[in-house]
């Protein structure tokens, strides 16, 4: 790659970075176009990849040797496109019942087999962490233990919150309050996980940032931060002396 | 007092966003080297694996994100690059998710220079084909019927280093480094699973606890994040991005305590103080 695309990718990168990011001041058009440019870039470079490296390999190059074998499957996938003219719209039904059955065919029973029975014996596994055939008492497996039979607990009490054929009432009732501090410890625990995913987030964009300001990259990030900030000051006076719509 | 308990509550968000962006900004000026990074068993569980491989063996990694998530993603995915090209293991790749490819393109190619390795007899890169389910179903029975062609445009079967190379069954180890669906349930339901073979993966962190769940039963180990990325930087000894991060994340992540504990402190005090 050479010096012009790198200094060239990092001006394009801060830019763009500033933009997304002045939408925490207040909506404006700069956010706007950014945003449209990352959906064009994305189709674009999607559309581009997907005629390329697998419709040209899997369709057009099989079917200019000979191989008729594509040809099916391509009519099933145009299939889908009959839906835009209302007399033919019906030969969709073809392609969509294909792919419900193929899906249906591969997923019910591997669903069943992995995200349900396996996930039971993760649960449990090993209820009680056991040594050369007997039961291990180091600190480390009994704190596993520990920590199953808190997963069990879990697991019991709020399936039990969720269990509406019978009244919550005596030890149900208590059983599915101790469910609902276990489902309380997980939603805090996803929001705490979200946090630190967002900040990783931040974190890439303002690193990116913070390198694009050297004298390599001809200060890319001040330079832009300081036309972002003019252009900001600049729309929020002309808003202002907008006249109100009526 | 009340008076400005109000205001501090009603505080312009966007001052908070400043706090925010000054929090993260702080350790990447000047790095804190905050102590106390533990590697957990999670972690460990994908660096045994690919540690206990002899050279030689085949590992596969797909690279199942995109650019959104490249400051979670991309690190663990470097890492576990350079670890796989370390131990000299035969490494297939490919992506589940179309506008992450040039990000796998630039990983593979920046470990591989690293390491002296060449493309087509120590790596090869797929690329990427639609219909996640089929493509995993497929390079598990034949990979060449999935990718006739690998991302480079070579036919795939005059590759070198796939010379005996029919399917992903003869995988010693694979890894999935994902941002969410199609990804880690997807290669463990219709792949792991179902055809026996030893795997781990990599998540951003809001996907951590629902994948949680697999670990140790259906896969061998979970890095989940930046924070794992760093565990795992640590084990194969090259610190890099994401260790450096963990100073960014850790003040960040106090500032949002500071503030819920603001939050739920201001009702409470005027209350008491009326």
């Amino acid at each position: 790659m050479s010096e012009f695309t790198i200094i060239l990718g990092a001006w394009v990168s801060a830019g763009l970075t500033l933009c997304i990011f002045s939408f925490l001041y207040e909506d404006n058009p700069l956010f706007k176009v950014a945003e449209h440019l990352y959906i064009g870039v994305t189709i674009g470079y999607s559309v581009t990849n997907l005629i390329f490296n697998s419709m040209g390999p899997n369709i057009y190059n099989p079917l200019k040797e000979g191989n008729l074998m594509p040809l099916l499957p391509t009519l099933l996938g145009l299939g889908f496109l009959t839906r835009f003219i209302p007399k033919i719209s019906w030969m969709s039904r073809i392609s969509f019942a294909f792919v419900m059955g193929y899906t249906s065919g591969l997923s019910i029973p591997t669903t069943i087999t992995s995200q349900f029975l396996k996930q039971l014996e993760g649960t449990v596994y090993p209820l009680l962490t056991r040594k050369e055939g007997l039961l291990d008492f180091s600190r480390a497996a009994i704190g596993h233990d520990i920590s199953v039979f808190i997963l069990v607990a879990a697991l019991l009490t709020v399936l039990i919150y969720f269990f509406f054929s019978v009244e919550h009432r005596g030890p149900i009732k208590a059983a599915s309050k101790v469910g609902i501090y276990f489902i309380m410890i997980y939603l805090g625990a996803a929001f705490g996980t979200t946090v630190m995913g967002r900040f990783s987030l931040l974190y890439g964009r303002l690193f990116d940032l913070y390198t694009y300001r050297a004298e390599r990259y001809y200060y890319a990030t001040p330079v832009l931060l300081v036309a972002l900030i003019f252009f900001l000051v600049v729309y929020t006076l002309k808003q202002k002396n907008k006249p109100a719509e009526s | 007092m009340n008076d400005f308990l109000d205001k501090l509550a009603n505080v312009d968000r966007r001052y908070l966003f400043l706090l925010v962006i000054a929090a993260i900004l702080f350790p990447i000026v000047r790095p804190l080297a905050l102590p106390g990074l533990k590697v957990t068993d999670s972690v460990k569980g994908v660096y045994d694996q690919i540690e206990a491989l002899p050279a030689g063996s085949y590992i596969g990694i797909s690279f199942d994100f995109d650019p959104a998530s490249k400051p979670e993603i991309y690190p663990m995915a470097l890492a576990v690059t350079r670890h796989a090209f370390r131990k000299n293991l035969k490494i297939v790749s490919m992506n589940l998710w179309i506008t992450g490819t040039g990000l796998a393109d630039e990983i593979l190619t920046l470990a591989a220079n690293e390491a002296g390795k060449k493309y087509g007899e120590d790596y090869v890169f797929l690329g990427w084909q639609p219909s996640p389910i089929a493509v995993i179903t497929g390079v598990f029975m034949d990979i060449y019927k999935v990718f006739p062609k690998d991302q480079k445009g070579n036919d795939a079967r005059s590759l070198p280093m796939l010379k005996d190379f029919r399917n992903f069954t003869q995988l010693g180890y694979f890894v999935t480094l994902g941002a969410g669906s199609p990804g880690l349930p997807h290669w463990v339901q219709f792949g792991a699973d179902k055809y026996k073979i030893k795997m781990g993966g990599g998540c951003t962190a809001v996907s951590e606890p629902g994948y949680r769940p697999y670990y140790p039963v259906q896969i061998t180990g979970l890095i989940p994040a930046m924070k794992g990325a760093a565990e795992y930087e640590s084990l194969i000894g090259m610190p890099d991005k994401a260790y450096a991060g963990l100073d960014a994340i850790s003040l960040g992540h106090f500032l949002i305590l500071i503030l819920l504990a603001l939050c739920n402190l201001i009702p409470f005090v005027k209350r008491f103080t009326k």
